[in-house]
């Protein structure tokens, strides 16, 4: 008798246990778009009934690379927690199309402690593989072209800037060409000064790498192709180029995994620096970021490029003058059960009233408030 | 992130599916690559290995890796390279026998040199031997490379020269290292009907003085041995 009262209750209890926790949604992609989606996750009665529980972790407030929310689910029941780890956007569409053999990581279950950890990485993670993602281009864009994501929804239009750090070049315009052959490498200053003088320092694109949206639209939008290796440097905080193979290579195919860490090294003032590349001291890095991420780069000194004579603005953006942005997507991978909570979520994260509705303006914008359109990185905006 | 990537193409390739998703990407050795489309369907690019290692009469059998083609007689080919030796930046490149254009200087080849990395980095290993087949219509196939490519980074644009033939013939193989010097005549390529193709060096002006001074001698030896018969 005790024995089967034991284990009744052993079966209630697993069975509140299911009902108080109704699952895990895993979600990656575009670091660029990741405060939009915070946004959206947080406000009551978008994706939660009510406000979510928050971990955050790498970057602090909506800036986290690792997210996690808590809460019960518009149309839901008991305890969803959406975790996020983004990992850019060409990360992101790998991560959903390939989800049966591609994991990502994500903040463990024990550090879910509803607090904001600022910078540090969360001590303890966990392998998943995705459900949803955020991407700063269109799949037929990717190099994840296969299989083809059946469930996918244009949540808003991300915007990015060029900006130079404090180098020996001090122009506020930055065109195709220029960016084109700094992006080969060998790029003298008088490329970008137009000054038959500065020949003997040079011109080098620090950016992200081929995980990154980002990098879709910079290398695609400036005619440089999207696949075309790109020569890129990377530097720390105090300006010193990073050998990143161990054998002297100072520039190849390097970028950062998230333009938050890009950002945070373009304050340094290289006029001085040795260039290990090409030689000589003192160089220039030019760098293109999100506009949320270009905003950091600028509070720690670096410089807001125009873009082919047209300087930023939602405005420039929404009537097709400023061509550095793309639409925003949201992928579910084609294995998510429909209904799921994961499915749910993506149900409202795709609505006008989902992310789009958290389109600040600025770093993104609503599509309702575009007067112009474009398919992707590889074409120019058409008004409407 | 270095430990992720290692683990998704362990992963991947694990379970053999590394052409489904995002294949790791090999970065380029500078060895000549021979290309091969019809513009259409699926290209194949092949290593061929050094430059420096090229023997004339060197041989290899791509009849496997071509059996994708109806006939190797509408087949554009061409084989380019460049490396950076210690400064001296070379780019190779085949002509249908035309004299290709000197490369002005490092920007230059750069460019040239970017657009072969490209094309290189759908290879899922470097190294001689190693082989991809690619759609035609991608940006760094042979066919958008080195003949229909409107981007400037790719090396139709980039060098403006096309290095393919179409057909069972040969293909001249040219020097030029960057900095505006003439390119030089190295030798030929030729493709045959079973899929094999065939280097063979231009001669060094020592070998055609070795040639010329055997002639003379053998003339010499002739007449010799004329004048004692007579």
């Amino acid at each position: 008798m005790k024995m089967s009262k034991s284990i009744l209750a052993a079966i209630l209890g697993l069975s509140m246990a299911s009902l108080c926790n109704a699952g895990t949604v895993y979600m990656s992609g575009s670091t660029a778009m990741r405060g939009t989606v915070y946004s959206a996750l947080i406000n009551p009665g978008t994706v939660f009934t009510a406000a979510p529980a928050i971990t955050l972790y790498q970057g602090g407030g909506s800036s986290a690379n690792y997210m996690a929310f808590q809460g019960t689910l518009v149309g839901g029941s008991g305890t969803t927690t959406i975790k996020c780890h983004w990992s850019g956007s060409e990360g992101g569409i790998l991560d959903v199309a390939s989800n049966t053999v591609v994991t990502e990581t994500f903040i463990a279950d024990s550090l879910l402690d509803g607090t904001d950890h600022g910078t540090n990485v969360p001590s303890s993670t966990e392998s998943a593989n995705v459900n949803l993602a955020m991407a700063d281009n269109a799949q037929q864009f990717s190099r994840t072209k296969n299989p083809t994501l059946s469930k996918k929804a244009k949540v808003g239009v991300i915007t990015f800037k060029w900006v130079r750090n404090p180098g020996k070049w001090t122009g506020t315009n930055v065109t195709d060409s220029q960016i084109r052959q700094a992006l080969y490498g060998y790029c003298p200053r008088a490329v970008f000064s137009g000054n038959s003088t500065d020949t003997s320092d040079f011109v080098y694109v620090s950016g992200r790498d081929n995980q990154s949206g980002t990098r879709v639209n910079a290398l695609g939008i400036s005619g440089y192709g999207i696949f075309t290796l790109p020569t890129q440097i990377e530097m720390n905080s105090s300006g010193v180029m990073q050998d990143l193979t161990g054998g002297g290579v100072y520039a190849g195919d390097y970028g950062f995994s998230s333009g938050g860490t890009l950002a945070g090294t373009l304050g340094a003032d290289t006029t001085s620096a040795t260039d290990p590349v090409n030689g000589g001291t003192g160089y220039s890095v030019i760098a293109y970021l999100g506009v949320g991420d270009a905003t950091t780069a600028i509070g720690k000194g670096a410089v807001e490029l125009a873009y082919d004579g047209v300087t930023f603005s939602p405005a420039a953006v929404i009537e097709g003058s400023y061509n550095f942005w793309d639409n925003e997507y949201i992928f579910e991978a084609n294995n998510v059960a429909s209904g799921s909570e994961a499915d749910k979520a993506y149900g409202r994260l795709s609505l006008t009233t989902g992310i789009n509705a958290f389109c600040d303006g600025t770093k993104a914008i609503k599509l309702t408030d575009m007067h112009c359109t474009r398919t992707g990185p590889t074409s120019d905006p058409s008004h409407n | 992130m270095i430990m992720k990537k290692l683990y998704r193409t362990a992963l991947l390739a694990a379970l053999g599916l590394a052409s489904m998703v995002t294949a790791q990407a090999a970065t380029y050795n500078g060895d000549l690559i021979v290309g091969f489309t019809t513009q259409s369907g699926s290209d194949v690019i092949y290593d061929l290995g050094a430059e420096s290692s090229l023997t004339s009469g060197e041989t290899w059998n791509l009849s496997s890796l071509l059996s994708g083609f109806s006939s190797l007689s509408g087949v554009n080919w061409g084989v380019i390279g460049a490396q950076n030796n210690s400064g001296t930046r070379n780019l190779w490149s085949t002509t249908s026998g035309f004299t290709p254009d000197p490369v002005a200087g490092i920007a230059a080849w750069n460019k040239d040199n970017t657009a072969i990395a490209s094309i290189y980095s759908n290879f899922g290993i470097a190294g001689a031997g190693q082989s991809l087949s690619i759609t035609s219509t991608d940006d760094n196939s042979w066919n958008m490379q080195t003949i229909n490519g409107s981007l400037g980074a790719q090396f139709i644009n980039a060098y403006g020269n096309n290095p393919n033939v179409q057909g069972l013939t040969s293909d001249s193989l040219y020097g030029i290292v960057a900095g505006g010097s003439d390119p030089t005549l190295l030798g030929s390529f030729a493709l045959d009907n079973t899929g094999t193709l065939t280097f063979t060096a231009v001669p060094e002006p020592i070998t055609f003085g070795a040639f010329a001074g055997a002639g003379l001698l053998l003339v010499s030896l002739r007449n010799q041995l004329r004048r004692k018969q007579a």
